[in-house]
């Protein structure tokens, strides 16, 4: 009996494997084409060779990086994104503590209102959005450019509501008896919150941080608005240039989407691991 | 607090520390006077040139106190990117404005009439083609350093090997019935009988390829007060030019979609239907000998596209005078003509330029010259062309698809009809001068 | 104390209040104020006050019923399927098996990547059959000896193909949010029901089904909203055809802003849009109630 099992398992785990494969499809295509030269991408298109290569080119990274500037929208892309990830943790972590533990006038409410704005479409918005930041344009006479944009692109997104109703699942799914605990030793909300709430949903916190890179990492339509100098601009503003300037070239075009994608993947594998560790040494079983 | 989580932290820091660091080293020069100028993305040559015209108008007046910084966005990004800057009043002082863009935008105000600055002598010189696409209700907003050229190229070892003779002139332009012809008899000896670049991205494409079709068979696109489109663009003639052009999709001369953008170049087209921009990389592709012919009639007469980008002052210029000095260098012959229209290979915009090119005596270029100065038609100047070339290209797509001719040019022209009759009668900017 | 509490409450919910406030529900009230002036995209001023007649122009456009339409199937076909596939996923991968890791990170990866470079990347995948060049899909269909198909040139089969690869980018995402829920659950009710002596469907129908009933309906919630801004994926891969079987709502108001210029007609769109959304979400919430009361 021991033995029929450790066969299936072994099925089930080829299982997983090949429809592991057959997901990851398109993105291996993607990789596979950024190393090709250009006519074999067209001859091998519809065809299972379009997966290997045997003449593997590094020409497509070079002109990425030399016609598409990719090292500078990376920076850009990487400070903006940070920035709304930490400052988005620093205003919706609070904030749903006390949707999720507080007892104030309107909670239940605001709570609606706040959980409402997660429909609102971004392509609805972006124009009158861009008018409520018009005016600290004048702010470039004192910041450099640069400065600007990256605070334009951030501060408008780091509260989000999605985040906020996320954490608060997490602090509702506390048990109350640790804060508890807490008020009784003497700390106020503010102690309890940071010393006790917060270190216990720790893997939430890095789910957000994940999400909003994720989110953010892939913002086209903002930038597009925002960015107003090439030296400001994010790695899909500088993509979209790159596949709608001829010469259109297939094999940069997916290498600059892979050198786009490579910091997601990194923040993620990291991300990953510590999201897993966390929960191993929280321990915290009811 | 893990160890990760700090190293994190710390790293994280020292990247935004260094980020704006570089950002302060940013030289600034109060004394000097900047003019920003935007541009399209071209082709790579175009945008090397382009950046050497304006570093070179920088190094002639670096006495005056003036320096020009060139931003360049892509094709399909521009016009949006254009809307969103002048409705937030951030437009830059000079603008790259693609030809049939003149309309709208002045239409809603975002140029300044240029008339004040352009000079008789000026004037004579330029193509009357670049001066009718800069002219709207009477103002001249924008004059271009070039103009465009769409002709059909052919691969020569596949059609002349075959015993076409493709015409040099436009008065001996194919019918449309020679022209499919042609394509069936090459048919067996060539992957791709004609390359129409369906796969385009950009909408203005397919009204700039293919409303010679319609022109040349008697038609319009709108009508001549820029508000009629129900009755026009659907019209019996337009029905007709375009179920001929249909007939490439069904004929399997011609493909509804291509993964390939360029497969002339490759060798693999025996027809290319694409403009002058294509014409300096085709001449340094090894191994490629080609031709260039007039666009096939589809009815009695020859019709040509023109058309390109030009420049002009925005609304939101604070020192016209200086920033007209930008244009001027950058239709001067010598400046700016010749190292764009070098790197490009359209046609110079202005007759006393021809003299540095002799190229345009000879084949292919003398027909690029040639049509434009007797069979081009501009684009027509409306304030609601966004919305018809979105329209008229929604309906070509599908039709190469398989669509049926009359129904997807009808609905076109009501989406149009639509937005015109939307428009309300706004006084343009020029209305007020005398 | 109940005095303090507000306080402090008052100051932990101030600054995301405030920013969600002047970055969002700003934005919305102006989508609203527009929508009933004549205002051109570039005009610095409002035209004359025109009552409700954008949103008659609005209803009065066989275009904007067309991508209503689309819009609403497309997140029909997304939201059961994705949300499905999430769920099996992260119950199949919700164990430390190395193979299961691989199969997590494979399906995750996809919604790292922007949709941009996916939209392009999918719409050669599905090139159909042809004299230069057939995309994949269709090359292994002819491999297979199966008809090869249009794919995204076809009225009927375009959406779907959007479906499929909406599907395929965004089910990561839920899954990950299913795993956060399935691996809060206690060890310890797993074994309880393995001792009452329950099998495996009674397992996940007794403890892993309420357990994660409600990040189920906030996963429902979420795919219907993202689901429902569809734009980026026909935009790129279609441009909303063929003959309009892909145009959705965001393209609709898109286009009347940036083409047809018209900031009155494009906000009127974004306010009846936004209305419908509200009730959608509101209309799940009394939905969940419902199931919930019946419990």
């Amino acid at each position: 009996m021991n033995r029929s099992r450790g066969i299936s398992s072994e099925l089930v785990s080829l299982l997983a494997l090949a429809v592991a494969v057959a997901f990851a499809i398109p993105v291996l295509w993607m990789f596979a084409a950024s190393l090709k030269p250009e006519q074999a991408i067209h001859e091998d298109l519809g065809s299972p060779r379009s997966f290997v290569t045997f003449s593997p080119t590094s020409e497509h990274y070079i002109a990425a990086i030399r016609r598409g500037d990719v090292s500078t929208t990376l920076v850009n892309t990487f400070v903006a994104v940070a920035l709304i990830a930490l400052g988005g943790l620093c205003v919706n972590a609070p904030a749903a503590y006390a949707f999720a533990r507080m007892r104030f006038p309107g909670r239940e409410l605001i709570f609606l209102l706040l959980v409402m704005t997660i429909i609102i479409p971004l392509e609805v918005i972006v124009i009158p959005l861009f008018l409520t930041v018009r005016p600290t344009r004048s702010l470039t006479a004192v910041l450099d450019e640069r400065v600007w944009t990256l605070g334009a692109l951030s501060i408008p997104f780091m509260a989000k509501a999605f985040n906020i109703f996320l954490l608060r699942q997490q602090f509702l799914s506390l048990p109350r008896s640790l804060e508890e605990a807490a008020f009784l030793d003497g700390a106020g909300w503010w102690r309890t919150f940071w010393h006790v709430a917060l270190p216990n949903v720790r893997p939430a916190i890095v789910t957000v941080l994940l999400l909003d890179f994720v989110v953010h990492w892939n913002d086209f339509l903002w930038p597009l608005v925002v960015c107003q100098r090439a030296d400001t601009r994010t790695v899909q503003l500088g993509l979209a240039n790159f596949f709608t300037q001829p010469p259109i070239l297939w094999g940069a075009v997916m290498a600059y989407g892979v050198l786009a994608t490579i910091p997601m993947l990194v923040a993620l594998v990291l991300g990953q691991r510590w999201i897993v560790r966390s929960l191993l040494t929280t321990g915290l079983k009811q | 607090m893990p160890v990760r989580a700090r190293i994190f932290l710390v790293g994280f820091v020292a990247v935004v520390i260094w980020a704006t660091a570089q950002c302060r080293r940013a030289p600034e020069d109060t004394d000097t006077q900047v003019i920003t100028v935007w541009a399209h993305h071209g082709r790579e040559a175009e945008n090397l040139a382009m950046r050497r015209i304006i570093d070179a108008f920088n190094e002639a007046h670096r006495a005056l106190g003036l320096r020009a910084e060139i931003t360049f966005f892509p094709d399909r990004q521009y016009a949006d990117k254009v809307s969103i800057a002048s409705a937030s009043g951030s437009l830059p002082d000079v603008l790259e404005v693609d030809g049939p863009y003149v309309g709208p935008w002045a239409a809603e105000g975002l140029l300044q009439p240029i008339d004040d600055f352009v000079r008789s002598e000026l004037r004579d010189d330029m193509l009357p083609s670049l001066i009718q696409q800069g002219t709207f209700r009477g103002s001249l907003y924008t004059l271009g350093a070039f103009d465009s050229a769409l002709v059909v190229y052919y691969n020569r070892d596949i059609v002349e090997k075959n015993g076409l003779m493709p015409p040099g002139r436009l008065d001996d332009a194919w019918t449309w019935d020679q022209f499919l012809d042609a394509l069936e008899h090459v048919k067996p000896h060539a992957a791709v009988p004609l390359s129409l670049h369906m796969d385009d991205q950009s909408d203005e494409w397919f009204t700039y390829a293919f409303s010679p079709l319609i022109w040349s068979n008697g038609g319009r696109l709108i009508g001549a007060d820029g508000l009629t489109v129900v009755g026009v663009l659907d019209s019996p003639e337009n029905t007709a030019a375009i179920r001929r052009w249909q007939d490439l999709f069904q004929r399997k001369l011609a493909e509804p979609t291509s993964t390939n953008p360029n497969p002339f170049a490759a060798g693999l087209a025996a027809f290319d239907w694409t403009g002058h921009w294509m014409l300096p990389s085709f001449e340094h592709t090894e191994g490629l000998r080609f031709g260039v012919m007039p666009l096939p009639r589809t009815g009695s007469v020859a019709a040509c596209a023109s058309g390109s980008w030009c420049w002009g002052l925005s609304r939101d210029c604070d020192d016209p005078a200086a920033s007209w000095l930008v244009i001027e260098w950058l239709l001067d012959p010598e400046q700016g003509i010749q190292p764009i229209v070098r790197a490009n290979g359209a046609v110079p915009g202005r007759r006393s330029a021809f003299a540095l090119f002799p190229e345009y005596e000879h084949m292919p270029r003398r027909l690029f010259r040639e049509q434009l100065e007797s069979a081009a038609h501009p684009r027509p100047r409306t304030a609601i062309y966004l919305s018809l070339t979105s329209a008229f290209a929604r309906a070509l797509r599908d039709i190469a698809l398989g669509a049926d001719v009359q129904t997807a040019l009808r609905q076109a022209a009501e989406s149009a009809q639509r937005v015109a009759n939307r428009q309300h009668d706004k006084p343009g900017p020029s209305d007020n001068r005398p | 104390m109940n005095r303090r509490e507000h306080i402090t409450a008052f100051l932990f919910v101030a600054p995301a209040c405030a920013l969600i406030l002047l970055f969002v529900l700003w934005p919305v009230v102006n989508t609203f104020t527009t929508s009933v002036y004549q205002v051109g995209l570039t005009d610095p001023q409002y035209g004359p006050f025109c009552g409700l007649a954008n949103y008659r122009a609005l209803f009065d456009d066989p275009a904007f019923g067309r991508s209503a339409a689309n819009t609403a199937v497309f997140t029909l076909a997304v939201v059961p399927l994705q949300t499905a596939l999430a769920l099996v996923f992260a119950l199949w991968t919700n164990s430390p098996a190395w193979s299961r890791r691989a199969l997590r990170v494979s399906v995750f990866l996809p919604t790292v990547l922007s949709l941009t470079v996916l939209s392009v990347l999918w719409r050669l995948l599905y090139e159909p059959a042809s004299l230069s060049g057939t995309g994949l899909f269709n090359g292994l269909l002819a491999g297979l000896h199966l008809p090869t198909q249009p794919f995204l040139t076809s009225p009927r089969q375009a959406l779907w193909a959007i479906v499929i690869m909406s599907v395929w980018q965004g089910a990561g995402l839920q899954m990950m949010i299913f795993l956060a829920a399935l691996q809060q659950i206690p060890a310890e009710r797993y074994e309880a029901a393995r001792l009452d002596g329950a099998g495996r469907w009674h397992q996940f129908r007794h403890v892993t089904l309420p357990a994660i009933a409600p990040t189920a309906f906030f996963v429902v919630m979420v795919t219907t909203i993202f689901a429902l801004k569809l734009f980026v994926q026909p935009f790129i891969m279609t441009r909303g055809g063929p003959e309009g079987s892909t145009m959705s709502v965001v393209q609709y108001i898109y286009e009347a802003a940036f083409f047809a210029r018209d900031l009155g007609l494009a906000c009127a769109a974004g306010a009846v849009f936004f209305v419908a959304v509200c009730l959608i979400a509101v209309a799940q919430r009394l939905l969940l109630r419902v199931v919930e009361d019946r419990q």
